[in-house]
């Protein structure tokens, strides 16, 4: 992987990192600020997050403990004296609307790019075992609703939005680009207001711009009809020198979207 | 009567017949009961296994019940004639009873709600514990178990709070007759913007209700997943309170104001020196002064 600021940067927050006893640790990735600190078999954990804060400090050691803090423990057998951050997707479906409403005319494909803000899944390391003690949001999303007042699903509302052109959006360390292609296979045009897409189905891969998910391709068949939805395991051609860093917590089972209406689409 | 001349030969095989009818059957009865009943919860739900699973084990028992005192020789039919007479009288006294359990009936096939629903009925609001023949228990959210005949559920109003995944919170909110109405609506709607339990969508509404006696009148309606209710009531309540106080808007108290008559003139006030209190015009009446 080529050494740009924008590798090392992704390279200095997610990591292993060596803890020793009775020293307090911090790690700040974006507005989230995690303090770390092991006594003996225990592991101490607090977290806070900072609406207006947007500093990537990565991994430090503090001489004093910030006031305030609730910590929670985590006792173990053994000692582990390494913790792993490593970047994983949100545990619910993400919603995300366009920029621009956009309306796709019949048998034209576009490609959107949403900026998903990662979680951080912090285990404890003893040499080849890692044990996961707990995941918390970069971002605190709020809440919101896929479906009708009747039924449908929670799932948060992401704060950026999908454009049509990658550069349009800063690189951050904890956000991850997901491309979704989308393909209007039918007779009428297609309007987009908002997606909804499944995190649980996407990696993470690593390249030196920025972090990425795989690609995910959609074609509409037209209202009524089934869609399909595929979740690539490459990324777009145009994207070179990709790592995995993170795999899918499921495999997709079925390909099947259905389109809600008023430019809603629910990927699976 | 002798025991050795009961116990013949003939009674000694209907015991023993009698014996493994009920050491059979009665396992198997109850056995075959929650088999099924615990087979319909799974397919459809809860109160119609229950429901279901009752009925054929007291419907065994009864068959059980026949069978052993057909075994001892009892004459079925005078049995039944008896039982014809009783059931007249039984019918009499049963009416509620057997209203209850129609209304039963008629519970599972509306369906209104179903084991672990919040639900309403008149004053009393409580989780849905048991849907059985007769009667609905609920435990209420102080922990008080309570027991609502089914006829009472199917004439009372049943509001079903847990129905739908998703409900709305209304908040009346009233500010001081001085303050900016679109800035209050602005800062509402930026309130439960900033709440992680509101819902983006569907959007949090603000209505400019009406013009009180004290205060300008708002609703706050907010979504929510229908399990953070205290989540977001707590939260919210607070977040409005700490934005009025920081953006110096006013909640104000019931306010009355006196007129003299005339509304353009002000309440005339007179301040009195405290010398004139107890010596002036204005002292309490002296023995002197009599």
């Amino acid at each position: 992987m080529p050494d740009t600021p924008t590798a090392a940067a992704v390279n200095a927050m997610w990591n292993t990192f060596s803890c020793d006893n009775n020293v307090l640790y911090q790690w700040q990735n974006g507005p989230l600020k995690i303090w770390l600190k092991r006594t003996a078999n225990d592991w101490l954990l607090a977290s806070d997050t900072f609406i207006e804060e947007d500093a990537q400090t990565g991994w430090s050691q503090l001489l004093e403990e910030p006031a305030g803090l609730e910590w929670k423990r985590w006792p173990f057998n053994d000692m582990f004296d390494q913790v792993a951050l490593i970047p994983v997707m949100p545990d619910r479906p993400l919603v995300v609307k366009t920029r621009i409403e956009s309306n796709l005319p019949p048998g034209v494909k576009a490609m959107f790019y949403v900026h998903i803000s990662l979680h951080v899944k912090v285990s404890a390391v003893l040499k080849n075992r890692m044990v996961e003690m707990i995941r918390l949001p970069t971002i605190t999303l709020s809440n919101t609703w896929f479906g009708d007042n009747f039924g449908g699903e929670l799932c948060y509302a992401l704060k950026t939005r999908a454009v049509r052109d990658q550069r349009d959006a800063t690189f951050a360390p904890y956000r991850a680009v997901c491309p979704v292609l989308i393909h209007n296979d039918s007779d009428t045009a297609l309007p987009i207001q908002k997606i909804c897409i499944r995190a649980k189905h996407l990696n993470i891969y690593q390249t030196p711009e920025r972090l990425w998910t795989n690609q995910v391709n959609v074609t509409f068949r037209g209202e009524g009809l089934t869609s399909r939805v595929d979740y690539k395991t490459t990324l777009p051609v145009e994207i070179q020198d990709a790592r995995l860093l993170q795999e899918a917590e499921e495999k997709p089972q079925n390909n099947i979207i259905s389109t809600l209406g008023h430019g809603f689409l629910n990927i699976f | 009567m002798q025991l050795d001349t009961f116990l013949t030969k003939q009674m000694l095989i209907t015991l023993l017949r009698v014996g493994v009818l009920l050491g059979i059957g009665l396992p198997l009865l109850y056995i075959g009961s929650r088999a099924v009943g615990r087979y319909l919860k799974k397919r459809t739900n809860e109160h119609l296994g229950l429901m279901v699973q009752k009925f054929m084990f007291l419907l065994g028992l009864l068959i059980l019940t026949v069978t052993v005192l057909y075994e001892f020789g009892f004459k079925l039919t005078a049995l039944l004639g008896a039982a014809g007479i009783a059931s007249v009288a039984i019918g009499f006294a049963s009416q509620t009873s057997l209203s209850n359990i129609i209304s039963g009936l008629f519970l599972y096939w509306e369906n209104p709600f179903k084991v672990g629903d919040l639900i309403r009925v008149g004053d009393t609001t409580g989780i849905v514990l048991s849907i059985d023949l007769m009667s609905v228990k609920l435990r209420q959210l102080d922990n008080l178990y309570v027991r609502i005949p089914n006829e009472t559920m199917v004439k009372a109003q049943v509001t079903n709070i847990t129905r739908f995944p998703i409900r709305r919170m209304d908040i009346n909110v009233g500010v001081a007759y001085k303050e900016n109405v679109e800035a209050v609506i602005e800062i509402l709607k930026d309130v439960a913007d900033k709440n992680p339990y509101s819902l983006d969508e569907p959007e949090p509404i603000v209505v400019f209700k009406d013009y009180g006696e004290s205060s300008l009148n708002f609703m706050l309606g907010i979504w929510f997943e229908k399990t953070q209710f205290l989540l977001l009531k707590n939260s919210i309540m607070t977040d409005i309170k700490k934005r009025f106080d920081a953006e110096g808007i006013e909640i104000p108290f019931p306010h009355r104001t006196l007129y003299t008559g005339e509304v353009s003139k002000p309440f005339p006030v007179q301040m009195v020196p405290p010398q004139a209190q107890t010596t002036g015009a204005h002292a309490a009446p002296t023995a002197k002064d009599h």
